[in-house]
């Protein structure tokens, strides 16, 4: 069998907050696998720790606990919890993508050229790289005359497509989804879904957090279901 | 991916120094004025490293020392201590005359002048520091490209032009002196007088600050866009959030003349580690 892409052992994570002294535990004994083609949900309550779990792998948050294996292109296993800056950034630029609910942009850019941006950065000619950003934005059904301005004044809907297919267009081996269709109505949702489904039918292994249960029974080939981590005194109690 | 540059221990101590100077200064003595010589502790013990077309912040309050670290790899200030590398593309290094590889505080001055003038840039805070005023805009930078061999006429008019027009800059006015332009036209002719060169390593010292917020978006703008074009590597100074969060891949976090925290940019803003980093990234607005 084909080891997973993505490993991940015992995650845990916690905040030190320096100036209330205090720690906050946020992801506690976390442990599931990702594979090629796959899309592994993460789900349970608010507090559970589903996003930390996906910004400790892609190293926005440090871990605390655990390992997070993972498979690169060229078959080498690493451990992102550990992995330098440099790797991760690397990893980040030709592997690793992720959708978040939030658009970071540069100011005067073009919806087109934010969404090429990855492709940019693999050094594809802008030509080609704007042709592919205009496919996946018509395909998501964001109108044409919004193409050539910047995000900005663009309403939640229509920035969070944006967001996806910037996360969609290089084609990454893992993608890791932080609610990709939570403000979006159900028409243009379904056109996402699809295009979930083409890029995982491609070999894109996918780590995913749904606001709807009905999508993660439609697209989950595994289902991960995480409990909010147990209080900081209780975990001293247990260690004792 | 390679090293472009390799800062390790660079220290920059102003007065006499005595040796309590550097246990009683730092982010845990909460000064960077030693107490038993008056000497001033502007930076100690500073290492990072920078690898080709990467984009690294130093981030901190005023008094943090980012800026001195700059000043010292631009030669504007010789280190107390420290040692810096420098690693040339073997390409671009004259035959014979120089090794692709330099260690920055052991050159002579001849040799630093001409690290300076070919393969690295400067843009400062303040445009009098990079700009001659008394010379047009398109003059600065046929200063710079005369600094760098460069001796034809019409050559050196030519590329004046076309950087000043890649830094969006009127060509009407390249025979206008700088100083009757704006603070966010002064500071695109800094960026093209800086890349007239083409060099591998730019150092930025809070460009945007004072700028409006429009003209900010605008010049950050243009070094994102030249950063990818030319694959620039650079080190953005800046107390400005927002500026490493657009710009930065990696950051250092500063205060007192040290290093507190290093990490990449969104883990540094989303989970910083260190009491005084939280503190700042929480009283961003």
């Amino acid at each position: 069998m084909i080891p997973p892409i993505l490993q991940v052992e015992s995650y845990g994570k916690n905040f030190m907050l320096h100036e209330q002294n205090k720690l906050i535990p946020s992801s506690h004994n976390v442990s599931f696998t990702v594979r090629r083609g796959n899309l592994t949900a993460l789900i349970g309550p608010t507090g559970a720790g589903k996003s930390t779990v996906l910004k400790g792998i892609y190293r926005t948050y440090l871990p605390s606990a655990g390992r997070i294996l993972y498979r690169d292109a060229m078959g080498h296993e690493l451990d992102l919890a550990l992995a330098s800056e440099h790797q991760i950034l690397e990893l980040r630029r030709c592997e690793i993508g992720f959708v978040t609910q939030f658009l970071h942009c540069l100011p005067r850019q073009a919806t087109l050229d934010v969404v090429a941006q990855p492709l940019f950065g693999f050094g594809v000619a802008r030509t080609e790289a704007r042709q592919r950003a205009a496919e996946l934005l018509s395909a998501m059904k964001l109108p044409e005359r919004l193409w050539s301005v910047s995000p900005a004044t663009f309403s939640g809907g229509e920035r969070q497509r944006v967001n996806l297919a910037r996360g969609f267009i290089a084609k990454p081996r893992l993608l890791l989804l932080d609610e990709p269709t939570a403000s979006l109505d159900p028409t243009t949702a379904e056109c996402v879904l699809d295009l979930i489904e083409e890029l995982k039918a491609e070999g894109t292994a996918m780590l995913a957090i749904f606001h709807h249960p009905e999508t993660t029974r439609r697209l989950a080939d595994q289902v991960v279901e995480l409990a909010p981590p147990p209080a900081v005194e209780e975990r001293l109690k247990e260690l004792a | 991916m390679n090293k472009i540059l390799e800062v390790r221990n660079l220290s920059k101590i102003y007065g006499p120094g005595c040796p309590q100077c550097l246990d009683s200064t730092g982010p845990e003595s909460d000064t960077n004025l030693c107490p038993h010589c008056r000497s001033v502790v502007a930076i100690h013990g500073v290492s990072f490293d920078l690898f080709e077309g990467e984009i690294l912040g130093v981030m901190g309050e005023s008094g943090s020392g980012k800026s001195t670290v700059v000043k010292a790899l631009y030669f504007d200030q010789a280190p107390s201590g420290g040692e810096a590398i420098f690693y040339d593309s073997p390409a671009n290094a004259p035959e014979g005359k120089h090794d692709k590889q330099h260690n920055l505080f052991a050159l002579n001055s001849a040799q630093q002048r001409w690290l300076r003038n070919h393969r690295f840039g400067m843009v400062y805070q303040n445009p009098n520091l990079g700009l001659n005023f008394n010379i047009s805009a398109g003059g600065n930078i046929a200063e710079r490209l005369l600094m760098s061999d460069l001796m034809d006429y019409g050559a050196i008019r030519e590329r004046a032009k076309a950087l000043l027009e890649r830094t969006e800059v009127l060509l009407s006015r390249v025979d206008d002196l700088p100083k009757d332009f704006s603070g966010g036209m002064q500071q695109r002719v800094q960026i093209a007088k800086a890349l007239a060169t083409q060099p591998p390593l730019l150092f930025l010292d809070e460009v945007t600050t004072g700028l409006d917020l429009s003209v900010q978006a605008r010049i950050l703008d243009l070094i994102l866009e030249i950063q990818q074009e030319l694959k620039t590597a650079m080190v953005v100074v800046t107390h400005d959030l927002g500026v490493i969060r657009l710009l930065t891949g990696r950051a250092i976090v500063m205060k007192y003349g040290r290093v507190i925290e290093t990490g990449l940019t969104d883990q540094i803003l989303e989970d910083p580690q260190h009491a005084y980093t939280q503190r700042l990234v929480a009283s961003a607005l």
